[in-house]
């Protein structure tokens, strides 16, 4: 009496009732919004890529010539892919046992702890934004904050110039492992998982703190190290907004990262807009990333613990 | 009868020098902005702190007159400038008033982002009669007017006259290459405080360069107007420069910015070893870079950029052009703004001739007075200009679309490379370098 | 033993609280420095505390350039940050809900997708969208940074949400769906509100990254008085104010306020947020 059947329903009322037409509904704005704001954009820019196209005049098709000459005479390109993967395979490890090391020494019993974690963690938080790519710029000037306070105790840093060739990346490396905040809140989550009963189980088999660290926690930890390597090794080759308003690339493209390069050439400061060639970078760039997350995943089963 | 005659031609001087006075408004030409109803005027340029601050109030002073302009203003530095504008043009949403360099202009022209002026001026709706036919002609590609001299510059090397004069060194005009060599070198012992010379991407150092050499530009249509051989010339100042210490290299440049010049080292810097004593600038802009140098009490200087042959290398040149792009909505409008710009009369004395001594003769004498009191440098300017004027060769055409493109890909490279300290290139490999590249990408464009 | 170990206690809150002061010195020299006379800052970039305070530098920062103040960037900011975090939460809800709950046939591509959505991120995008809204003629507008995200097209957001649905038991959808309630219905009566921790999480980070968005502003706004915060401030910190250094770290002491104060109401659940699904910071 209560209940009405459902199959009593009838014609739309009843098509749109039904659990695969609202999976759908509710679907929509993904479908509709992946084919708008990605697969559209994404064909568009495939299409570019053989094209020479500098957006005032129309595009004209040049077929792999883009592709060509990125592989065979862009020296900027080996340059800045260079430069990028320095960058991340350098930052990214260091910032993992960074985060590693300081949620081990966190996960500690006492009320202060939540308290230490959020400052560890707001330089995560507000890292991305303009105001600390300026900040940066001025704490590592020749007679910035860094110099001015370590200058006393290393003397060769009075007035040590930071932005020049080598020195320039690792004011950018250290800004990346500063942020290391996230990694370190998901290592947190991840210790308070293990088991206790398997570090007293160790313990009555007479293991001492080190042992059980290298026999219990880190090889639990793997899983959580091997996610933290992959998302960080991907937002390291895509590191553009720091880079640009720190460096600019500068000095001789030492710190000239892919994303910075690719956008040059897409909005250079004087001449032509190269689309088509930048289009071509951010495909290269696409299949870079595909084929090292590809590796990371390879690599899983050799060192990463499955249960 | 003379007397007659006179009394009659004053009558007429009056007359027609009160009739600017009793025509209402500003001087707009023969478009009455009121008619244009409430609209917004999209205006960029590239600039400096000084700059925008007079351009604006000139701006204000237009909408005191006409309450229903009101304007889009876009200021930027000069690299983000022409990205920026880049993507705009590509939107077709350009500014109605942009501001436009020489070296760009024949570009922006042939892409068709620019309205040609010509009708206007033979309509009399943008009055060009005060300016020289020589700057006009500065403006045009092919037959079209596509913009309008804002201001006249000169190159210009602006130096720290405080440092000079406490060594007791004594900067000649006529600046030869030898004699900054030996300033710099001496500066440089004294007080540690080195030069910078060759930055980045500009093309502006190598043109000086080239005109020393008997070339007019250091372009052609194909290519690079100089020799291989003739350019190594010019890539060894930089690596003797660097190897002697006095010039700022690569990885000092970095340190510092040269972009702006509030932070250029020329007057910002707390130690002598990122301090430079001078910087190859153009005139106007000692105006922008005597505000920056005030606050640490450092009064400047200015001849010409050394050269073994400063008459050759030296021009007059537009500072910079104020054009009306194709995406004005309303071109009439546009270009009775820009009329009041280059002709109004206290519009100009807003603007401080900081873009440089205005191109229309009778604004620039009716403004001379009220400018040494707003705009201290405004008589060394004129002066130096004056001694310009005498003292060098004719500019160079309008430069070859693909210049930029050679400016951000190969003159950068190149320079940064011989500016680095132990740099394994020799002047003559980068020459090379720079004959070949260019030739490659100008016949790619 | 017991004063061992308390002695190692205090060392232990000791060394950690100097690591703390480390992470956040920074920061705090760029606050305290913005109380400094502009003049002072750098002559005394070594030590932390101004000998005399002002707030010149805030008056002087909030001027603005260009006839627009700080204030007209901030109230920018704010409204892309809302209006594109509200698209966010909805949308992702929604998709959340379908993809966790029910059953249809595209279910596993769609998934997929929203996963792909997560490795391929804006800077990859940034050339094609620029584009593709040029065809639009979004350029010029803030269309390009709202409209988007009112399409779930952060797979973040989705996936953390359907984590959080993962956590409802079932049985309360079959007993909704026993007693006559929609599919539609069980998402605004049941989902919906238990999700409201998950939607908070997500608000925070979506509002914290639409902040510090500066490409999109870079590329798409062109003109001043549609300026938001990062946007102004690069360029506040580029040609106009020059060696102004005080002020510029005024405004962008300013600018990781509204951060800030999220991240410390909130912390919890962002903490929460974070180990639950790991993200990038």
């Amino acid at each position: 009496m209560t209940v009405a059947p459902r199959a009593k329903k009838k014609g739309f009322a009843a098509w749109i009732g039904k659990e695969s037409t609202a999976g759908y509904v509710f679907s929509l704005p993904f479908i509709f919004g992946f084919l708008m704001f990605m697969a559209i954009p994404m064909g568009l820019s495939l299409y570019y890529s053989f094209c020479k196209y500098d957006i005032q005049s129309a595009p004209t098709w040049i077929g792999l010539d883009n592709y060509i000459k990125i592989f065979t005479n862009d020296s900027t390109f080996t340059k800045a892919l260079t430069v990028t993967c320095y960058y991340a395979l350098i930052g990214t490890p260091l910032k993992v046992i960074f985060a590693l090391i300081v949620a081990l020494i966190l996960n500690h019993e006492s009320k202060a702890v939540p308290i230490y974690r959020a400052t560890y963690y707001l330089p995560s938080i507000i890292g991305g934004s303009v105001a600390v790519a300026i900040l940066w710029r001025r704490l590592f000037e020749s007679n910035g904050t860094i110099n001015a306070i370590f200058g006393g105790i290393l003397p060769f840093l009075d007035g040590y110039n930071w932005f020049s060739e080598g020195p320039a990346i690792w004011v950018l490396i250290i800004l990346t492992v500063w942020q290391f905040g996230s990694s370190m809140l998901i290592f947190l989550s991840a210790l308070k998982q293990i088991p206790r009963e398997l570090y007293e189980a160790s313990r009555v088999d007479g293991a001492t703190g080190h042992q059980q660290f290298w026999h219990v926690t880190l090889p639990l930890l793997t899983p959580t190290i091997f996610f933290n390597l992959v998302q960080q090794t991907i937002n390291s080759f895509l590191a553009f907004t720091q880079c640009k308003l720190i460096t600019n690339g500068d000095p001789r493209k030492s710190t000239l990262f892919y994303t910075v390069y690719q956008y040059n050439k897409a909005f250079p400061a004087v001449g032509k807009s190269q689309m088509g060639y930048a289009s071509a970078l951010a495909w290269i760039m696409l299949v870079i990333i595909t084929v090292v997350t590809a590796i990371l995943f390879w690599s899983r089963s050799k060192w990463v613990y499955e249960d | 009868m003379k007397k007659v005659c006179s009394l009659v031609l004053s009558i007429v001087l009056l007359v027609t020098l009160a009739l600017p006075a009793l025509a209402d408004g500003l001087t707009v030409g023969t478009y009455d902005p009121a008619s244009a109803g409430a609209t917004e005027v999209g205006f960029a340029w590239w600039g400096n702190q000084v700059r925008d601050e007079v351009t604006k109030a000139a701006t204000d002073f237009f909408t005191e007159n006409y309450p229903n302009i009101t304007f889009n203003l876009n200021t930027n530095v000069w690299n983000n400038y022409w990205a920026l504008m880049t993507t705009y043009s590509a939107n077709h949403d350009l500014p109605d008033l942009m501001q436009q360099d020489y070296a760009y202009l024949e570009l922006w022209a042939n892409n068709g982002s620019l309205l040609d002026l010509t009708p206007y001026v033979e309509s009399g709706a943008l009055d060009l009669s005060n300016v020289p036919q020589n700057i006009i002609d500065t403006g045009k590609v092919g037959d079209g007017i596509y913009a309008v001299c804002a201001g006249v510059n000169a190159p210009s090397l602006l130096y720290n006259k405080t440092l000079t004069d406490k060594l007791g060194i004594e900067v000649p005009k006529n600046l030869t290459w030898d004699q900054f060599v030996e300033i710099s070198r001496k500066i440089y012992e004294a007080e540690g405080i080195g030069a910078v010379y060759g930055e980045g991407n500009s093309e502006n150092m190598p043109t000086f360069y080239a005109r020393s050499l008997g070339y007019t530009s250091l372009w052609t249509a194909e290519g690079l107007a100089p020799t291989a051989e003739e350019m190594a010339g010019y890539y060894q100042r930089l690596i003797d420069g660097v190897a002697e210490g006095w010039m700022f290299d690569t990885d000092k440049i970095a340190g510092v910015n040269v972009t702006d010049l509030a932070q250029h080292p020329l007057v910002y810097g707390t130690s002598n070893d990122v301090r430079s004593w001078c910087a190859f600038a153009f005139s106007n802009q000692i105006s922008a870079f005597q505000t920056a140098a005030t606050a640490d009490g450092i009064e400047l200087g200015l001849t010409n950029w050394a050269s073994s042959d400063p008459v050759a290398s030296n021009y007059v040149k537009p500072s910079q052009f104020f054009s009306v792009t194709t995406d004005a909505e309303n071109p009439d409008l546009a270009v009775a703004i820009l009329n009041y710009l280059i002709n109004d009369v206290e519009g100009n004395k807003i603007l401080q001739a900081e873009r440089g001594i205005p191109a229309s003769s009778a604004v620039a004498s009716a403004i001379a007075d009220s400018m040494d009191s707003v705009n201290p440098t405004y008589s060394m300017t004129v002066e130096y200009l004056e001694y310009v004027t005498a003292n060098s060769s004719p500019i160079f055409s309008a430069l070859p679309s693909f210049v930029g493109t050679v400016q951000t890909e190969v003159l950068q490279t190149l320079s940064e490379e011989c500016l680095t300290k132990g740099t394994s290139m020799t002047a003559a490999e980068a020459a090379q370098m720079l004959v070949e590249q260019t030739a490659e990408i100008a016949a790619d464009y | 033993m017991v004063g061992k170990s308390r002695w190692k206690e205090v060392i232990y809150h000791v060394l950690v609280t100097i690591g703390a002061i480390i992470m956040i010195y920074p920061l705090l020299w760029m606050v305290l420095s913005s109380f400094k006379p502009t003049d002072q800052v750098l002559p005394t970039a070594s030590s932390l505390i101004p000998s005399t305070w002002t707030l010149d530098n805030y008056v002087q920062g909030w001027k603005g350039f260009m006839g627009y103040t700080f204030g007209t960037f901030f109230a920018n900011s704010f409204f892309i940050a809302l209006t594109s975090t509200f698209g966010t939460l909805m949308s992702s809800a929604f998709v959340a809900y379908a993809l966790k709950r029910l059953r249809f046939k595209l279910r596993g591509v769609l998934f997929i997708l929203v996963l792909s959505t997560m490795m391929l991120p804006a800077q990859i995008l940034m050339i094609p969208q620029f584009m593709w809204y040029r065809h639009l003629n979004w350029v010029g507008t803030y269309y390009p940074m709202i409209l988007p995200y009112f399409f779930a097209i952060q797979g973040f957001f989705v996936y953390l949400i359907m984590n959080f649905i993962g956590g409802i038991p079932a049985s309360l959808d079959e007993a909704a769906k026993i007693d006559g309630c929609s599919y539609y219905g069980i998402f605004f009566r049941i989902i919906l509100p238990l999700i409201v921790p998950a939607l908070v999480t997500s608000a925070i980070f979506s509002f914290i990254w639409r902040w510090d968005d500066y490409l999109s502003a870079l590329l798409y706004v062109n003109r001043a008085s549609m300026r938001p915060v990062s946007l102004a401030l690069q360029l506040f910190n580029d040609p106009s104010s020059g060696s102004d250094i005080g002020s510029t770290l005024a405004m962008s002491t300013l600018s990781i306020v509204p951060a800030t104060v999220i991240f410390l109401i909130f912390q919890k659940s962002l903490v929460e947020g974070i180990a639950s699904t790991g993200i990038k910071g």
